[in-house]
C-alpha cells in the first residue's frame, strides 16, 4: 500500500536535492568567478606595475626594472614570467623567461583598451594564467635633441603565473560547497520529517478518530470536536453527514425489524394458543375444526404480511418506472369507492371532489394505483371521524395533486416523519388487526419508484397526504 | 374462578376462551377497552388477562381508569410489547403479572392460578380441608391421600369452597364464578353440582363437608355433617 508519507517525504527529498544542487551550482559558479577575477586583477596589477617601470625619450622606450626589486621574475624554483612587445618587437622579457632558451610566452593580439586572459603550460611545464594588455608608455614631451614628439608608445605587456593558488581557492570552494551540500542535505531529510509530522498531524488525528469510530455518539462528537486545518473540514462534514444518515438508516432498519418482531408476536400467539388449547382436547373434533380454520386464517394473515414486505423490498429496488398518459379521476375514483365500505362502517364521512377540467397526467398506472390505494386504504383505517375524510384532485400549470385528507387527532407533528416507516402506528392505535403497518411505507416507495412527490401535513389534527404527479 | 379476557384478537379470544375453561376456569371475553372497562369494573372476576393494545380505549388507559376507581382486581397484562419499559408502566400503573406474546397456555393459567391464590390470601398450590386435598396447580383432589376423581367443574366449585373455606357463599356467588357470561346456567345447576360433588366426597370418606346455611348460602368446613 503506497504511503502519503512516503510519497511526500521521497517528493520533498528529491525537490530539495534539486534545489540544493541547482543552488550550490550557482553559488559555485559565482564564487569561481570571483575568485578567477580576483586573480585576474592581481595578474592585471602585475602588467601595470611593469607598464610603470616604462619609459619613453623620444622613440626610446626603457623598462627601469631590476630583479632586486621584483624578484618574482627571477630565475628560482616557482618564477613568473614576464615579456614585453612593442609592435613585432620583442622590448624586453623576464629573467626566469631568459634564462630558459627558446622560451617564450604567448603573444595574444588585444583590442584597443582591451585585456586578454588565457590559459597556458608555463615554460617550466606548471599550469598558469596569462594576461595581455597594450599600454601608452609614459613619455616626455619631446626629443631634447630633435625635439620632435613622437606620442607615447603602445607595448604589449604579457604576464604569466601559475594558476596553483587559484586552483586550491576552488578546490577549497568546491569541497566546502559539497560538504556544505551533504550537510543540507541531511539536514532537509530531518526537518523535512518533523514538517512532514507536523503537517500530517491533523490527517493522522482524523484518520484515528475515524478508526474509533463506533456507534456511540461519543465517537461523533469526537469527529466534530477535532481541530482540524480548513482543507480537512469538508473531509469531516461529509463523513459526519455520511455516518448520520448512515445511523438514520440502521436505526430505520432496527425500528422496522423490532416492529417485524412485535407485529409476528400476536399471530405466533394465537398460533400457539389455538394448538395448545386444541392438544389439551384431542378428542373435542368441533374444537380441533375451529382451531385449525383459525390455524389456517393466522397463516393466512402473516403470508398477506409476508407479501407486503416482498412488494415493499420490490418497491425499493426497483427503477424509475416508466409513464404514460393517463385520465387520473378514472384512476382515483374506483379506489376511493373500494374504501368506502370500510371508511363508513368505521362512521367516516368519505367524500371525492375534483376540479371540472381535470388535465391529464403523465404515471406509471399500477404503480400509483398502488400509492393512491394504501393512502385510501390508510384514511379508511386510521382516519377518525374529527374530520370529514376527502380527497381533493386540484391542478395547476405544472402537476395535478392528490390530497388525501382525514382526521388523526392522535398524530403529533413529530409523528409525520415516521408516517412512511414499515409497522409503524401511532400511539393508541385500534387498527392492528386490520391492517398489515405496511401500507404507508409501501405508498411511499411506490411514489419514489414512479417518480411522484408525497409529502404528509398536519394542521389541528388533520392529516392531509399530498401526492404530486406531473401533468402530460 | 371467573376470568375476563379483554383481547381484540377474536382468535386469541377463541384460543383463551376455550383453554381457560378447559382449566376450570370460568371466562368472559370482551373485544375493546372500552367494553373490558365496564365489564372489569363488576367485581365479579377473580383475574383480569388484559391486551394493551385495544381499540376504542388503550389497555394501559384500561388500567389506569380501574386502578383510578379504586378496582382490587388481579390484572395480568397480556401483550406483544416486550421492552423493559413497557412491562415497567404496566406493573408501575397497577398491573400484577406481565405476559409477553407469544406464550406458553400452561404459564398463563399458572400465573392466573397464582393471582386468584393471592386473592384469597394464600400462596401455596394446595389447598386442605381436613382430609382432604386439592392441588390447584396439578387439578387433582385426594381424600387421605388417595386421588378422588372429579369433573372440571366440580373441581372448580371445591376450588372455589375451599377458597373460602368457613365463609359462606351464596348461590349467585357460584353461578358467576363457574359460569361465565355466555354460559348461564339453569336455575337448579348449582345445587345439583353441589349434590353431586357432595356424593363423591362422602362416598370417598372425606371429613370436608358443603353445608348449608339456610338464607345465607353455603360453606365448607371439616366436620361431621
Amino acid at each position: 500500500m503506497s504511503s502519503l508519507r512516503g510519497a511526500l517525504s521521497a517528493g520533498l527529498l528529491l525537490v530539495g536535492a534539486v534545489l540544493l544542487a541547482l543552488a550550490l551550482a550557482g553559488t559555485y559558479a559565482l564564487a569561481n568567478d570571483v575568485l578567477l577575477r580576483q586573480f585576474e586583477r592581481g595578474l592585471f596589477e602585475r602588467a601595470t606595475a611593469l607598464a610603470t617601470l616604462l619609459e619613453q625619450r623620444g622613440e626610446e622606450v626603457e623598462l627601469h626594472f631590476s630583479d632586486e626589486v621584483l624578484p618574482r621574475y627571477a630565475m628560482h624554483e616557482r618564477p613568473e614570467y614576464f615579456q614585453l612587445w612593442r609592435g613585432e618587437r620583442e622590448l624586453e622579457r623576464s629573467v626566469s623567461l631568459a634564462l630558459r632558451p627558446g622560451a617564450s610566452l604567448p603573444r595574444p593580439v588585444p583590442a584597443a583598451g582591451e585585456t586578454v586572459f588565457l590559459e597556458l603550460a608555463l615554460p617550466d611545464g606548471r599550469a598558469g594564467r596569462l594576461v595581455a594588455h597594450a599600454f601608452a608608455v609614459h613619455h616626455y614631451a619631446a626629443d631634447a635633441e630633435t625635439g620632435a614628439d613622437p606620442g607615447p608608445a603602445e607595448i604589449l605587456v604579457v604576464v604569466a603565473v601559475e594558476r596553483r593558488e587559484l586552483d586550491a581557492a576552488v578546490r577549497r570552494l568546491l569541497v566546502g560547497m559539497f560538504a556544505l551540500g551533504l550537510a543540507l542535505l541531511v539536514l532537509l531529510v530531518v526537518l523535512g520529517r518533523r514538517v512532514l509530522d507536523a503537517g500530517l498531524r491533523p490527517l493522522v488525528r482524523l484518520a484515528d478518530v475515524l478508526g474509533r469510530i463506533e456507534r456511540q455518539e461519543s465517537s461523533l462528537a469526537a469527529l466534530q470536536d477535532l481541530p482540524l486545518p480548513r482543507e480537512l473540514a469538508p473531509i469531516r462534514a461529509r463523513i459526519a453527514a455520511l455516518t448520520q444518515s448512515l445511523e438514520d438508516s440502521l436505526e430505520r432498519e432496527r425500528r422496522t425489524s423490532a416492529h417485524l418482531a412485535h407485529e409476528l408476536r400476536t399471530p405466533v400467539a394465537e398460533l400457539r394458543a389455538t394448538a395448545e388449547v386444541a392438544l389439551q382436547s384431542p378428542d373435542d373434533g368441533p374444537g380441533a375444526q375451529q382451531a385449525l380454520g383459525d390455524a389456517r386464517a393466522i397463516a393466512l394473515d402473516m403470508q398477506e404480511k409476508i407479501a407486503s414486505l416482498l412488494a415493499l423490498a420490490r418497491a425499493r429496488a426497483a427503477a424509475p418506472l416508466p409513464r404514460e398518459t393517463r385520465d387520473l379521476l378514472a384512476l382515483v375514483r374506483p379506489l376511493w369507492e373500494s374504501a368506502r365500505a370500510n371508511a363508513e362502517r368505521r362512521g367516516l364521512v368519505w367524500s371525492l371532489r375534483s376540479t371540472t377540467d381535470l388535465p391529464p397526467v403523465l404515471v406509471h398506472a399500477p404503480a400509483v394505483s398502488t400509492v393512491l390505494c394504501n393512502l385510501f386504504d390508510n384514511a379508511a383505517g386510521h382516519g377518525d371521524a374529527t374530520h370529514p375524510a376527502e380527497c381533493v384532485l386540484e391542478a395547476d400549470a405544472r402537476e395535478v395533486r392528490v390530497l388525501v385528507q382525514n382526521g388523526a387527532a392522535r398524530l403529533t407533528p413529530a409523528d409525520l416523519a415516521r408516517l412512511g416507516e414499515p409497522f409503524w402506528r401511532a400511539e393508541g392505535s385500534d387498527a392492528r388487526a386490520a391492517h398489515s403497518g405496511l401500507g404507508l411505507a409501501l405508498a411511499a416507495e411506490c411514489a419514489r419508484a414512479a417518480g411522484l412527490t408525497l409529502s404528509f401535513r398536519l394542521d389541528s389534527g388533520l392529516l392531509t397526504a399530498t401526492l404530486a404527479i406531473p401533468r402530460a | 374462578m371467573r376470568i375476563l379476557v379483554i383481547e381484540d384478537s377474536p382468535r386469541l379470544q377463541r384460543a383463551l376462551e376455550r383453554g381457560l375453561k378447559n382449566a376450570g376456569f370460568a371466562v368472559d371475553v370482551v373485544g375493546d377497552g372500552e367494553l373490558g372497562l365496564v365489564f372489569a369494573g363488576r367485581a365479579l372476576y377473580d383475574a383480569v388477562v388484559l391486551d394493551l393494545m385495544l381499540p376504542k380505549l388503550d389497555g394501559l388507559e384500561v388500567l389506569a381508569r380501574l386502578r383510578g376507581a379504586g378496582s382490587e382486581v388481579h390484572i395480568l397484562v397480556l401483550t406483544a410489547r416486550d421492552a423493559v419499559e413497557d412491562r415497567v408502566r404496566a406493573l408501575s400503573q397497577g398491573a400484577d403479572d406481565y405476559l409477553v406474546k407469544p406464550f406458553a397456555f400452561d404459564e398463563l393459567v399458572a400465573r392466573l392460578r397464582a393471582l386468584t391464590r393471592r386473592a384469597h390470601g394464600r400462596k401455596a398450590p394446595r389447598l386442605t380441608c381436613g382430609n382432604t386435598e386439592l392441588d390447584t396447580s396439578g387439578r387433582t383432589l385426594s381424600v387421605d391421600g388417595r386421588a378422588l376423581e372429579l369433573t372440571r367443574r366440580e373441581l372448580a366449585l371445591f376450588e372455589f369452597l375451599a377458597l373460602r373455606q368457613g365463609t359462606p357463599v351464596t348461590r349467585i356467588e357460584i353461578e358467576d364464578n363457574l359460569y361465565g357470561e355466555r354460559n348461564l346456567p339453569s336455575s337448579n345447576a348449582v345445587e345439583s353440582a353441589l349434590s353431586t360433588l357432595r356424593a363423591k366426597l362422602a362416598e370417598a370418606g372425606s371429613t370436608c363437608r358443603i353445608k348449608t346455611r339456610h338464607g345465607v348460602g353455603y360453606v365448607l368446613e371439616d366436620g361431621p355433617a
